[in-house]
């Protein structure tokens, strides 16, 4: 591993297809469609090339002082999910052509197939680098990237309100659970002082919760997994791709990356909640109806599977799991859209008996569900031998848990192809077009040829799990896992023969937790969260009067806490001589100017006292010797006086334009609280004068002469600039306000 | 009475302006700066206005020409902040540089704070004036 | 002449705020003038206490402190003028300038 080609060019290209898609794609969906096609096969290809090379890193030090570097490399994991992702990707992408155009175009979007595109391919690239990233930090950064794009794709027909609610359920669980990780990352970096995977030895178990939680959150574990069926409601192929193949791939990579060092408590936790996710998972898919929605409960339950092979320590095996369900889950989420497209339907109570309009769909999607269920001849077999084998070492109860979960794993499978497939006809099925169905016999054909030893998967898992390639074959003896499957293959039989009596237990089951699960808690904390807004909105944002007494009140009362308990620090009055005698009237002028314009009614005297006001302080500056300061306060009063008077003399007194009434004591209390705030600060300020400022080295600079125009044209140019732009939007907008109004009167 | 103020306006008028103009090229002595220059520019502008009312100070000044100004005022103030950035790397810097021979014509020292200076003077005077203009128009009155 | 200066920003300011809190806009914009007001004063005097404390400046108060009220002013004088501008715009489309009628939800 040295050269950074092999992990740079497929990241570049990968980088470079959304935008190509994105610009190109403008033109109209088959344009976006075939350069999103020819994208996705460039970078898969690339990938192919860099693993077969023997992969490449490359580093590149991004904060130099701290040690902080992006380093990407193309090791046994990065290849394994890498290539899944692009491969699935790929496959996708192909399907979606022709399945985004017949969605949009009953909802007149068509114009919007190339974002759809666009949106898949930067997905993409998310995984790719989530998967290269060899970084704590890089790793975070791609992981929130992925829940953000999903969030995208799942709300994509945006103008369905159920859409957008469930890709804001889904953006919350996964990026908010996200925030998490960013705090484990942080933490490790301050416990182990670098962010370097390699170089950590372990991470503390604080660490390790706070980076699990996370992982169980995008992999849809119990308790996080309620936000996936819900994201159902995205177009079919983000569902077979990022709900079976990379999105909820990315927790358990990121466990599997830190696997080496998560300490071992956290793996055992593992091992329970993995199989309470298949419990729950394979509970929904007996009892749903919805396609799309027993699809998402058995990929709850497949990632459970992941889980305990990752807390048994198997992470060679997890791979495997992955890649392998990966195919076949993909291939049953786009049967159940081209069964929708061909019929209509979308649950299992509409279909049936297609198998005879639908002859090449039904078998693929049979190797697919053989492939789920762990049928011999398909890569799916040995899948489970790898879960029996490492289970059959752990104890009797393992291996009837593992022996339960395959069998409702069959149930399910059975229960879906079966029940779109054999049976009485109810629906009568449109010829299904050749682009939505050949993607499902490729991936079907992969999975046969994978039945026979595992095919290039072994070899990925083995390195993933830095180890040899498994060792993968059919022993037809009486060893433990043939006999489970045997045992797997009987008992599902039964349960899905017996599945109609059963059934209605089941999903009193299921709507009694959906009652009291995760979910509702997830929905009541939302809720909560929209009236506390809504209350904070109507006490604080909506009037200026409130939301400043908000603001003073505890201001005022924490300078007042400073104040009293700094008294003995030293409050310096100063001493008065004979040449400040001038200073201290124009204060008392300035002060008394301000409290006339508090007490009067009149317009026209408010105006003049503020005049008085900023004259004097006018004259302050002068005798304070900063005369550009006097001149410019004395010119800008003479502009403001004549701009009040101006505005305030044609509108009628202000009894009239105001309900009146009398000011309420809170107002009162307000202005003293910030008089005193303001008193406390400034004398607090005058009374530690600063020894040194930057200031003498202007004056040394400038060599005494203009100073403080040097400083306004030179050393602090920048704050000019700003100053003067803030000036010319405002006099831009005054101008815009003057025309808007004079247009207004115009129309009759 | 609005005659005495006409002609009191007409004499003061120009004055104002040498004065504007000497704030804005002061030099590296005395004091004011481009942005009292174009308060002082408006103010007699709105003297102007006051005097003669609206449709008159339109025939002898050309306010209409007052968005212009202020816009080329906002180039020059921008140019002079971005061109040495472009050139040196650093933002609004002052030519000709400090340990350079100053530049004069006359007792005028040349250099690019007058371009910053003069470039703020426009902004300020534009906006002003040309506020003042719309309001005089709007209202039938001016403000 | 700390305190003398420190009661002034403070009298100004506790004004500048109680005008703020008036349900009336044109005292509410007047309000903003006498916090600006003030908060210049307050810079200013930060000039001259780095001079109490025996700075070689005796022709005129810190520059950079000069620099930096400078540009203040130039903003207040900025804001100011949309401020009142947007009042202006208030009147004629409401008719009231009364923060209450304004804010009442319709």
């Amino acid at each position: 591993m040295g050269s950074p080609l092999p992990v740079l060019a497929p990241l570049a290209v990968a980088l470079v297809s959304p935008l190509l898609t994105w610009t190109v794609g403008r033109a109209g969906p088959r344009a976006a469609h075939l350069t999103a096609v020819s994208c996705a096969a460039i970078t898969f290809a690339v990938l192919l090339w860099g693993c077969l090379v023997g992969g490449g890193e490359w580093a590149w030090s991004w904060v130099p002082a701290w040690g902080i570097e992006a380093r990407f490399a193309l090791d046994g994991l990065a290849a394994l999910y890498g290539l899944v992702a692009a491969g699935i990707g790929l496959v996708v992408i192909a399907y979606s052509g022709r399945y985004i155009e017949d969605h949009l175009r009953p909802r007149g979007r068509l114009g919007e197939a190339h974002r759809f595109h666009t949106l898949l391919l930067l997905f993409l690239a998310a995984m790719l680098g989530l998967a290269t990233a060899q970084d704590l930090l890089l790793l975070f950064l791609f992981f929130d990237l992925t829940a953000l794009v999903s969030y995208l794709l799942i709300a994509f027909d945006h103008e369905d309100e159920e859409a957008r609610r469930s890709g804001l359920t889904a953006l919350l669980v996964t990026a908010g659970s996200g925030v998490l990780l960013l705090a484990a990352v942080a933490w490790a970096w301050l416990d182990a002082g670098t962010l370097r995977i390699a170089r950590i030895t372990a991470l503390p178990p604080a660490v390790a919760v706070l980076a699990l939680i996370p992982a169980l959150a995008k992999s849809a574990q119990v308790p996080l997994h309620f936000w996936l069926p819900r994201a159902m409601v995205a177009p079919t192929p983000v569902s077979a791709y990022l709900h079976s193949a990379a999105m909820v791939a990315a927790g358990v990579f990121l466990l599997s990356r830190l696997h080496p060092i998560l300490p071992g408590p956290v793996l055992d936790a593992l091992i329970p909640l993995g199989f309470l996710s298949i419990l729950v998972g394979g509970l929904i898919a007996l009892t749903a109806d919805v396609f799309k929605r027993l699809l998402a409960g058995s990929t709850i339950a497949q990632y459970g599977y992941v889980l305990v092979l990752l807390g048994l320590g198997d992470v060679a095996a997890a791979s495997f799991f992955v890649g392998a369900h990966a195919l076949a889950k993909s291939a049953l989420f786009l049967t159940a859209g081209t069964v929708t497209e061909a019929t209509g339907e979308r649950a299992l109570s509409g279909v049936g008996g297609l198998a005879r309009d639908l002859p090449t769909l039904a078998a693929a999607s049979l190797v697919a569900a053989a492939g789920l269920a762990g049928l011999p001849l398909t890569l799916g077999f040995f899948k489970d031998e790898l879960f029996f084998g490492a289970l059959a070492d752990r104890g009797t109860w393992a291996v009837v848990l593992g022996v339960a979960s395959s069998v409702t794993t069959f149930a399910y499978a059975a229960r879906f192809w079966a029940g779109i497939f054999l049976g009485p006809r109810r629906r009568r099925a449109a010829c299904a077009p050749t682009s939505l169905v050949f993607p499902i016999v490729l991936l079907a054909l992969l999975l046969l040829a994978g039945g026979w030893n595992g095919l290039g998967l072994r070899a990925l898992a083995g390195r993933a799990g830095e180890g040899e390639a498994l060792e993968l074959a059919y022993h037809l003896d009486l060893r433990l896992e043939n006999l489970l499957a045997l045992a797997t293959f009987a008992g599902g039989l039964l349960l899905f023969a017996g599945l109609r009596r059963i059934r209605p237990a089941i999903e009193g089951l299921v709507t009694a937790t959906g009652r009291i699960g995760p979910g509702r808690l997830f929905d009541l904390l939302v809720t909560l969260v929209e009236r506390a807004a809504r209350l904070l909105h109507r006490l604080d944002v909506r009037l200026l009067r409130p939301r400043l007494a908000h603001t003073l009140i505890p201001t005022a009362a924490l300078v007042a806490l400073a104040f009293f308990t700094q008294w003995q620090a030293g409050f310096d009055t100063g001493q008065v001589l004979r040449a400040d005698i001038p200073v201290l009237v124009g204060l008392v002028v300035a002060a008394g100017g301000a409290i006339a314009t508090i007490s009067t009614s009149s317009d026209t005297a408010m105006v003049m006292a503020l005049t008085v006001v900023g004259f004097t302080l006018a004259a302050l500056f002068a005798l304070l010797r900063a005369p550009d300061v006097a001149l410019v306060a004395a010119l800008v009063e003479t502009t403001f006086t004549i701009l009040l008077l101006a505005f305030v003399v044609p509108l009628p007194s202000k009894s009239e334009r105001v309900a009146g009434g009398r000011t309420p004591r809170l107002v009162a209390i307000a202005s003293v609280l910030a008089a005193g705030f303001a008193f406390v600060v400034t004398w607090e300020m005058l009374s530690r004068p600063i020894p040194e400022t930057v200031a003498a080295r202007y004056v040394e600079l400038a060599r005494g002469e203009g100073v403080v125009g040097k400083i306004l044209a030179d050393y602090r140019g920048l704050d000019t600039v700003g100053e003067t732009t803030v000036l010319a939007l405002s006099l831009a907008s005054v101008a815009m306000l003057m025309t808007a109004g004079r247009a207004r009167r115009r129309r009759p | 009475m609005s005659l005495l103020a006409q002609s009191v306006v007409r004499l003061l008028f120009l004055p104002s302006l040498v004065v504007a103009t000497a704030f804005c090229v002061r030099g590296s002595t005395g004091m004011g700066d481009g942005f009292s220059a174009g308060l002082v520019a408006a103010i007699a502008t709105s003297l102007v206005l006051l005097a003669f009312g609206p449709r008159q100070a339109r025939r002898i000044l050309p306010l209409r020409h007052a968005p212009a100004t202020a816009g080329i005022g906002l180039l020059l103030v921008v140019g002079s902040a971005v061109v040495p950035a472009l050139v040196h790397g650093i933002p609004l810097e002052h030519f000709p540089r400090v340990e350079f021979q100053v530049v004069r014509l006359g007792a005028l020292a040349v250099n690019s704070s007058l371009l910053f200076d003069a470039g703020i003077a426009a902004v300020v005077a534009g906006g002003v004036v040309h506020v003042l203009d719309r309001a005089a128009s709007t209202d039938g009155q001016d403000a | 002449m700390n305190l003398a200066l420190a009661l002034c920003v403070a009298v100004v300011f506790g004004a500048g705020i109680r005008l703020m809190l008036d349900p009336d806009l044109v005292r509410i914009a007047a309000g903003t003038i006498l916090v600006s007001n003030a908060a210049n004063l307050f810079i200013m005097s930060a000039g001259t206490g780095a001079q109490a404390a025996g700075q070689a400046q005796a022709t005129t108060s810190d520059p950079l402190v000069q620099a930096l009220v400078l540009t203040s002013l130039v903003i207040t004088f900025g804001f100011t003028a949309l401020l009142f501008s947007i009042l202006h715009a208030i009147y004629r489309a409401w008719g009231t300038l009364d923060s209450h009628e304004i804010d009442r939800p319709e």
